[in-house]
């Protein structure tokens, strides 16, 4: 371990681009993630990424049998827990990174007749689907009962259109604004009358009944319209009409880019990614393979410059400064801490998504995020005997074990300071370090 | 002199005809065969432990022939009687969204069209101080950051307790011992040399700016006193009540804060709403007085401004012994500057008149913006709201 700390803390230009990788591709990695990337080398690490296998059948079973209220959740907040344990417990970062991209794209919440359930069925979808082809994604979303209530598509009929869905999936999910009529609206609304839901069957007497795809034929508007140049019937034309406007590979590689890498989309690396969209029919994973080994995504430019989303945050410090062996209380906690810092897991403010970028540092959040960050590294004994296990100074071990080597020369001088005035109460020195390291603003971004 | 703007948010979607009742109307009584109220109807004893008990009484108070208080805003009454309270009828958007979090978006950004992700109020601390000098100028008293103060640029101060506002330490910040026992001179200059002296161009600011701001927003609360010129007592166990006494205490200090925001939880009455109801406005009633008989001890001239909404009204028809979300609601402004009575429409209650059985808004919210802006905080409403809205006039003119 001594030997892997003193190269990482040389911060070796190897080591600085994996963990990059792994911050953006993932969460704040934990020595062992990194480790393993060291190991295999960057590009074999993009491919480990891009390849996770499906969820496993039975993974959410764990979580029932710990927190009875996740088994078919009612309300959004009983299914959020089980969403964070997924995202600090997983192996495969990557996975659920995409999820809470499409979480965000594809932003659902709660509505009167949208259990909780239903959203918890959604995020799934995303975690088994969310790196797969981009045509396949809209059918399943067009068929996703939380998408269908959430979007008032379940009640749209021939002679009661809901434009709601129909306009939604062009402007937010796939096209953007600007590359479509409000006849092509129009066309798309028709084409998803009668697609709609019903309850399904409760399993027992307790918690929400899960909704079921629907299609109503008596609702369905039968006759082809015109839409982007072409004849669409149902729901399927309409993803193949978006499918082959190219504004739709600008806008997924734009949207990705500014997720994955940085908040103004850099032309060359975006139009590199929509033409691998183009090739390969909208592959996501293709996208994105793309993106992690392009020359910008790897340039020090963009490097600690996106701020954590509050679920980054929290879920960053939970997997490196907590251990998790069971599901417990504490999953809950997480999810109100990122709320308190502005962003509350199956709850978006609106189905345009979160903010994102400096916005979340607003106020006093950027506050709340420092004192929550210093309240769990301070208490963490994981991350102080990691700390320790570095044989380090206190300073280069902590900035070490918090992912923060690459911090300024200011910061960390500032930090020394702190650090050297610190008395000795009996306990840690790392830990207090920690509580005081975590000030620093590059801790804010990833 | 205290000018202060306060906005209080009752959370959940306060019930509009239960708070200002049309006691007259038939179709009131139909809909509400066990939630209504009438002047000859018996509110209950409000047993409440570890405090006095609220005495039952009537369960109206009219205001006028056809419109009365719910009985436990006696508080509210006596202000409406003194013509500090104007009544603010049917208040909403144009159509309704019956989800709290859109619904409450619309009251912060007033912008019912769009999605904006800046608030009302932190466009108004743009043009009261178009430098970003001040960054106590907007205060929230509770636990998250409401939408309505963001704003580029904009620093706004968030605290749960007068003390408790601060980087690393917040809850023992005046109890002397710091993060890890690092005093508190060392913490803040820990924060200055982190945050101070960098800057990175970026509208909403990097987080070196608003650290700088943090950290002499911090700095500000340090200079409020603990209690000052009053001997007004609080009542305990009233969540409201609390948060008001913290800004009675930091609005008075001197301290810069002038714009606060605070929440009132537990008005989402799905069911089981009559004792709710009752207990919540029971304490909001009570906490309002006691506040302004605090801020008049402290300064006799005290031009202090409370706006009180929800993010909606709830459904007209009762369900379950409670009410669903709904549309317009029912909002309240009191001041010693305002001109007490009761404006806008009561909207009607027929199920042809309601959107889908909610009741249609009688009264846009940007309206009674509009009349706050420029009627009592000199600010553009042109400048905060793209344009000012109808020309409601809700302050008392100096003679």
């Amino acid at each position: 371990m001594t030997q892997t700390h003193a190269h990482r803390a040389a911060a070796g230009k190897p080591r600085a681009e994996l963990a990059h990788l792994l911050r953006r591709a993932g969460f704040t990695p934990t020595d062992a993630e990194l480790d393993q990337a060291e190991l295999l080398g960057y590009r074999a690490t993009v491919e480990r990424l891009l390849s996770p296998p499906p969820p496993a059948d039975d993974e959410q079973y764990l979580v029932h049998r710990h927190l009875p209220a996740t088994e078919l959740p009612i309300e959004a907040a009983m299914a959020a827990p089980e969403v964070m344990w997924q995202l600090i417990t997983s192996g495969h970062p990557l996975r659920e990174k995409v999820a809470l991209f499409w979480h965000g794209l594809f932003a659902t919440a709660f509505k009167d007749g949208n259990a909780g359930v239903d959203q918890a069925a959604q995020i799934a979808m995303f975690r088994r689907h969310g790196l797969g082809s981009f045509a396949d994604l809209l059918v399943r979303l067009s068929l996703d009962p939380a998408m269908l209530v959430w979007l008032d598509n379940q009640l749209s009929a021939a002679d009661r259109v809901n434009e709601n869905f129909g306009r939604e999936l062009l402007e937010l999910f796939s096209m953007g604004r600007g590359s479509y009529d409000e006849q092509d609206v129009h066309a798309s609304a028709l084409a998803f009358t009668g697609w709609s839901v019903r309850p399904g069957p409760s399993a027992f007497h307790l918690g929400a009944r899960p909704m079921w795809f629907h299609y109503d034929a008596q609702r369905h508007h039968g006759s082809p319209q015109q839409m982007l140049g072409r004849d669409v019937a149902n729901g399927h034309d309409v993803v193949a009409a978006i499918m082959a406007q190219p504004a739709t590979a600008r806008y997924i590689a734009t949207r990705l880019y500014l997720f994955f890498s940085e908040q103004s989309p850099h032309p060359e690396t975006v139009a590199a990614m929509a033409d691998t969209f183009t090739l390969t029919g909208g592959d996501i994973r293709a996208v994105l393979r793309t993106l992690f080994t392009s020359r910008r995504f790897l340039d020090p430019a963009v490097r600690r410059v996106q701020v954590k989303s509050p679920v980054e945050l929290v879920v960053g410090l939970a997997r490196t400064a907590q251990s998790w062996s069971v599901p417990d209380h504490r999953l809950g906690e997480l999810v109100d801490a990122a709320a308190l810092m502005g962003q509350r897991l199956l709850t978006p403010p609106n189905v345009a998504g979160w903010a994102s970028g400096e916005a979340w540092l607003q106020g006093a959040n950027l506050l709340e995020r420092i004192n929550f960050a210093a309240r769990l590294v301070g208490a963490s004994a994981l991350l102080a005997s990691r700390a320790e296990q570095t044989g380090l100074p206190v300073l280069d071990a902590c900035l070490s074990a918090l992912d923060l080597d690459d911090v300024s020369e200011q910061s960390r001088d500032s930090l020394a300071r702190a650090i050297g005035r610190l008395g000795d109460d009996g306990g840690p020195a790392s830990g207090r370090a920690m509580t005081l390291a975590v000030a620093v603003p590059e801790f804010q971004y990833c | 002199m205290s000018s202060s703007f306060v906005v209080i948010h009752l959370a959940g979607g306060n019930d509009a005809l239960n708070t200002v009742v049309p006691f007259t109307d038939p179709h009131y009584i139909a809909v509400r065969p066990t939630l209504a109220l009438q002047p000859d109807s018996e509110l209950p004893t409000l047993r409440r432990p570890g405090r006095e008990d609220v005495p039952g009484g009537s369960g109206v108070l009219p205001i006028n022939d056809s419109l009365g208080l719910h009985g436990a805003l006696t508080g509210f009454r006596d202000l409406y009687e003194q013509g500090r309270l104007a009544v603010l009828l049917g208040v909403g958007y144009p159509e309704r969204d019956r989800s709290h979090f859109r619904s409450l978006d619309v009251w912060h950004t007033a912008e019912p069209h769009q999605v904006r992700s800046d608030g009302w109020l932190g466009r108004v601390a743009s043009v009261l101080d178009p430098q970003h000098d001040n960054p106590v100028l907007l205060t929230n008293i509770g636990r998250s950051m409401p939408l309505a103060l963001a704003a580029p640029g904009v620093m706004a101060a968030s605290l749960e307790s007068i003390g408790g506002y601060g980087l690393l330490s917040p809850a023992d910040r005046r109890g002397g011992g710091g993060a890890g026992g690092v005093a508190h001179a060392d913490l803040a200059a820990l924060a200055a040399s982190l945050y101070q002296g960098r800057a990175l161009p970026n509208p909403w600011g990097s987080a070196q700016q608003v650290g700088v701001s943090a950290i002499r927003g911090i700095r500000s609360f340090d200079a409020v006193p603990d209690r000052g010129e009053t001997d007004v007592q609080y009542p305990p166990f009233n969540p409201i009540a609390a948060r008001l006494e913290i800004i009675a205490r930091i609005a008075t200090a001197g301290v810069g804060a002038q714009i606060f925001h605070t929440t009132h939880d537990g008005y989402d009455t799905h069911e089981n709403q009559f004792a709710t109801q009752h207990r919540l406005l029971a304490d909001l009633s009570e906490a309002v007085t006691v506040f302004l008989d605090d801020l008049a001890q402290r300064d006799p001239l005290d031009r202090t401004l409370i706006l009180i909404h929800s993010e909606f009204g709830r459904r007209i028809a009762e369900s379950r012994g409670g009410t669903d979300h709904g549309g317009a609601g029912v909002a309240f402004l009191v001041g010693n500057g305002v001109a007490g009575g009761i404006y806008g429409d009561m909207p009607s209650l027929r199920r042809e008149d309601s959107i889908d059985g909610d009741l249609r808004p009688s009264l846009d919210l940007r309206e009674v913006y509009t009349a706050i802006l420029q009627r009592f905080l000199n600010v553009d409403a042109a400048a905060v709201l793209g344009k000012a809205l109808g020309s409601l006039r809700l302050d008392r003119t100096v003679a």
